[in-house]
């Protein structure tokens, strides 16, 4: 409070300038330095008494204006008393209230705190929920996955795995369980991969049931395009020497469309292996598929494959089934070759077949020593034909199965070859080298349409009975000629690419049956003491020689028609031809030496007494043997033959004669012993007259004249040069003085 | 010749009988001791020569075999005059070649030079259960025939060379060893003192 005292000096007026200092500090700031001032100047009293002295005034003041001023004092300072409690009041209620406050806001953040903490939580508890839900999903489709595989839906399956991998799972990477189904990803592709090979091999099995069946299939439908084809090949000339799987038969087949891989009987559904092959394409597993596949057919070919091929007692149905199974095979690996791309290399394909058409051609032939029947191993062609036909159908090589059959060819030329020889044989053993009797027409004409035969005499003019010029065994062994033939060109009946060989072989075997089997037999049997069946041997040779020249010519027109012909050369011709010559000399050798026996029944008396008028009976029993085979036993030989037995025959007998006289045994010869060899030659020269022939009677020639030499008054003639020449030319110089001399 | 001769007879033998009776197998096994079976016909005429002996002689056999075909008939007639002994043989499996024997016997009488020797043949006796005539009916018509009979098999050589040598034997006694009759023997020939003193063959006459 200012006093308005007014300080006498400058303590004073310090003191006026403290009391008046507006604040406190400067009251302070002011009051400090009067203080000092006072001290320093020793005037401490001074200010003492100043300020006493502002004081007292101010207390004057004070009390001056409480005289005043009491009453409304009294009544501010009850009033701010009042205020003063009101103020306590308040004060305690703000405080209270502030407490109130306090704790409340206490709560608050607690309450807030715990907002907070469970806002974390819940969003915690989102995430969490979003997390699975994601994984949830992830696991499902996973799952889905695995359902698919279970209903052998693999290919979805896969999908459903490559999008579970590449796209959900990538949402959930921060997930273990990603984790963990990313790296079950690979077991799950090889759990599909794996449930499709085994669908594949359940497939592959199928197929395999169901090779052979197919084969048959394909066999049969093989079987009715050949003979549409022969039908066909009859009614239309064009299309005659066209051959199964030409274009021309394709094509004039078309119409018969048919589908061996799906049809009634069979149907092959590839879809197993599409699957299998998409699947491992998706996997990338291509190659490994490519080579599990072909090791898996490889397997498979190895067991369609049995150890053996039994073929016995007509039984070829092993062979069949073999067949059938390979044919199967091979159509459904071409089939999946052009259903496919890149699964099957055309090189495995080609590669798997030659294999089995290598093993079938060893298991085939393995067989093929115990079969002795050509009509069997004519089935078992057929089998092959059948299965060459089929295949060459599905563009497969046939080349070595046609090779094949050419062996099968051999072994069936052989296997004829022998029956037929066997036959030949038989039938050159048991016939009865007589001419052939024939009783009515109907016989004739019989044998005469299967022989190689030109009657000279017309159909009409026959009396029955009757003979033919040869044995029995001619027309038997031309009908077996003829079924030798047909039976070999059988074998070309179908499929067989080798017409030339058949007919080679056939030359071959027909010239080798006919020389050996036949012409052989027959010179062998000329050793007999049969001059009937000699002759009838050489009869026989004859009509064999015109069949040969027949069969020369014949199989140009049987002969496969592709096949360039000409006639052919058999060696059996000549062989007939040349042994007729042997069979000649063999009925010479015969008739002589049954002339050798006669003559040497001769009983000339060379010193008879008597003059014998009669001819010996020998000279008669010759003449009339010579003159009865004449008429019987020769009869059917050609007239030239016969006239060379004659002179043949003549001659040596004249030989023989000459040779009695002639004989070291004989000393000497008196008139009656000439006189009798004279009857007996001239006998024999009557009987040489009475045959007609100009060229026989020369036989005698020399023994005529040495018989009349001896008989002549002058054998002096016989030494005179002329006359010997004249008369005795044929007389032997040296056998005539013998005889003179005797 | 005479001389050079091989044998001291000459007998000519004749076999007739029917067709497929096995005549010419009889030849050739007496012949030649061997068998074929398989069926060859004579055509006409055929002869076959053995020497046989005969007490202490060599007997040249003339053997003429015949067909039993009817169609070389006129041949083989003509062979009945010259032979000496004539063997009819039949087929025991056979019936009517059997029968036939008869017919046979008549030509025989009628063509063959009398006095003939003769011998009944039946031949395939091995084969007995095809037989069809008995031995005693054969023996039974060679009596009666008045004729020896023999039964034979050219297969299993059972009595063949008997048939033959008993005919022989028997034509020896009758030309040769019995008085000379003069039938003239074919060979007819009259051996008369002759050098070599060989009687000749069965006409052979000799004194």
């Amino acid at each position: 409070m200012p006093s308005t005292i007014e300080p006498r000096d400058d303590i004073a007026a310090a003191v006026q300038q403290i009391i008046l200092s507006p604040s406190d500090a400067d009251y302070l700031d002011q009051l400090i330095p009067a203080i000092r001032d006072a001290s320093r100047s020793k005037r401490t009293g001074q200010l003492m008494q100043s300020l006493s002295h502002f004081s007292d005034r101010c207390e004057a003041d004070i009390e001056k204006m409480c005289n005043s001023n009491h009453q409304e004092f009294v009544t501010s300072v009850n009033q701010l008393l009042r205020v003063r409690e009101g103020t306590v009041n308040l004060t305690s209620e703000i405080l209270s209230l502030n407490q109130s406050i306090q704790s409340s806001t206490e709560k608050l953040a607690e309450q807030k705190k715990a907002l907070v903490d469970s806002r974390g939580v819940r969003q915690n508890i989102d995430e969490a929920a979003q997390a699975l839900k994601d994984c949830l999903e992830v696991l499902r489709l996973a799952n889905h996955v695995h359902d698919l595989l279970a209903k052998k839906n693999h290919y979805a399956a896969l999908r459903a795995l490559d999008e579970l991998q590449n796209v959900h799972l990538k949402e959930i990477t921060q997930y273990k369980i990603a984790d963990m189904i990313q790296r079950s990803v690979p077991a799950t592709q090889k759990l599909v991969a794996e449930a499709v090979m085994t669908d594949l091999n359940t497939w592959l099995f199928r197929i395999r049931e169901t090779s052979q069946f197919l084969g048959e299939v394909a066999f049969y439908h093989t079987e009715l395009r050949r003979t549409r084809h022969k039908d066909r090949m009859e009614r239309i000339p064009y299309l005659r020497n066209t051959k199964l799987n030409s274009a021309i038969e394709l094509v004039s087949d078309e119409s018969e469309e048919f589908d061996v891989l799906d049809n009634e009987e069979v149907q092959v559904d590839f879809t197993p292996l599409f699957e299998c092959l998409h699947i491992h394409e998706a996997l990338g597993q291509m190659d490994k598929f490519r080579s599990e596949y072909a090791a898996t057919r490889r397997q498979q070919k190895e067991l369609l494959l049995p150890p053996s091929v039994p073929l016995v007692d007509g039984d070829y149905s092993s062979l069949s089934a073999l067949l059938e199974s390979i044919a199967g095979f091979a159509i459904v690996e071409r089939a999946t070759m052009k259903k496919t791309q890149g699964l099957r290399s055309p090189v495995d394909v080609d590669e798997l077949w030659d294999s089995m058409c290598q093993s079938a051609i060893t298991l085939i032939s393995k067989a093929l020593d115990d079969i002795d029947n050509a009509e069997f191993l004519l089935k078992i062609k057929g089998a092959v034909a059948r299965f060459i036909q089929t295949m060459d159908g599905w563009d497969y090589s046939v080349t070595v199965l046609d090779s094949f059959l050419l062996t099968l060819f051999e072994k069936y030329a052989e296997l004829l070859k022998k029956r037929f020889g066997d036959d030949f044989q038989e039938i050159v053993q048991t016939d009865d080298y007589m001419p052939m009797p024939i009783n009515n027409l109907d016989e004739y004409d019989r044998v005469v349409g299967v022989s190689w035969y030109t009657p000279d005499k017309n159909r009409e003019d026959l009396h029955f009975p009757c003979v033919l010029p040869f044995s029995q065994m001619y027309p038997l062994c031309c009908i077996d000629i003829r079924n030798f033939l047909n039976q070999f060109y059988f074998f070309s009946d179908g499929h067989f690419q080798h017409p030339g060989t058949i007919d080679e072989t056939l030359k071959n075997a027909l010239d080798d049956l006919l020389s050996e089997k036949v012409c052989k037999s027959l010179v062998e049997r000329l050793n007999s003491q049969y001059l009937g069946q000699i002759v009838q041997i050489l009869i026989n040779l004859e009509h064999f020689e015109t069949a040969c020249h027949e069969l020369e010519q014949l199989p140009i027109t049987a002969r496969s028609s592709n096949s360039a012909g000409g006639p052919i050369t058999l060696n059996a011709t000549e062989a007939f031809r040349s042994n007729k010559k042997t069979a000649e000399k063999r009925i010479f050798e015969v008739v002589n030496s049954k002339i050798d026996d006669l003559v040497e029944t001769a009983e000339y008396d060379w010193m008879a007494t008597t003059l014998e008028t009669e001819p010996s009976s020998y000279m008669q029993t010759l003449t009339r043997y010579l003159s009865n085979i004449m008429n019987s036993t020769l009869l059917g030989l050609p007239r030239e033959i016969k006239e060379l037995i004659y002179f043949d025959a003549l001659s040596h007998a004249a030989n023989m004669i000459l040779s009695l006289p002639l004989s070291p045994e004989v000393k000497k010869i008196n008139p009656n012993g000439v006189a009798a060899l004279a009857r007996d030659v001239r006998y024999l020269a009557e009987f040489v007259d009475s045959l007609n022939n100009p060229i026989l009677p020369e036989t005698l020639d020399e023994l005529q004249q040495t018989v009349n030499l001896l008989l002549a008054d002058n054998s002096d003639e016989f030494y005179d040069v002329s006359t010997r020449n004249k008369k005795y030319g044929r007389v032997d110089p040296v056998n005539g003085p013998v005889l003179l001399e005797k | 010749m005479a001389g050079s001769r091989n044998y001291d007879f000459l007998i000519k033998l004749l076999l007739i009988g029917d067709s497929g009776v096995g005549k010419s197998c009889c030849l050739l096994r007496f012949s030649e001791d061997s068998f074929t079976p398989s069926f060859i016909t004579t055509i006409g005429i055929d002869f076959k020569i053995r020497t046989i002996e005969l007490d202490g002689k060599r007997v040249k056999l003339q053997i003429w075999d015949t067909a039993g075909q009817e169609r070389f008939r006129t041949i083989t007639t003509a062979y009945y005059r010259g032979a000496m002994g004539i063997l009819l043989v039949y087929d025991v499996t056979d019936e009517r070649s059997f029968n036939n024997i008869r017919t046979w016997f008549s030509n025989v009488e009628q063509h063959a030079t009398e006095g003939v020797n003769k011998i009944l043949i039946g031949n395939k006796c091995d084969w007995e259960e095809k037989r069809q005539v008995s031995t005693e009916r054969g023996q039974k018509l060679a009596n009666e025939l008045g004729i020896p009979f023999l039964e034979v098999s050219a297969k299993s050589n059972i009595n063949v060379e008997k048939a033959f040598y008993s005919l022989a034997a028997d034509i020896k006694k009758r030309i040769i060893d019995t008085a000379k009759s003069d039938q003239a023997g074919p060979q007819g020939v009259n051996v008369s003192n002759q050098v070599e003193g060989n009687s000749n063959a069965l006409g052979g006459k000799c004194c």
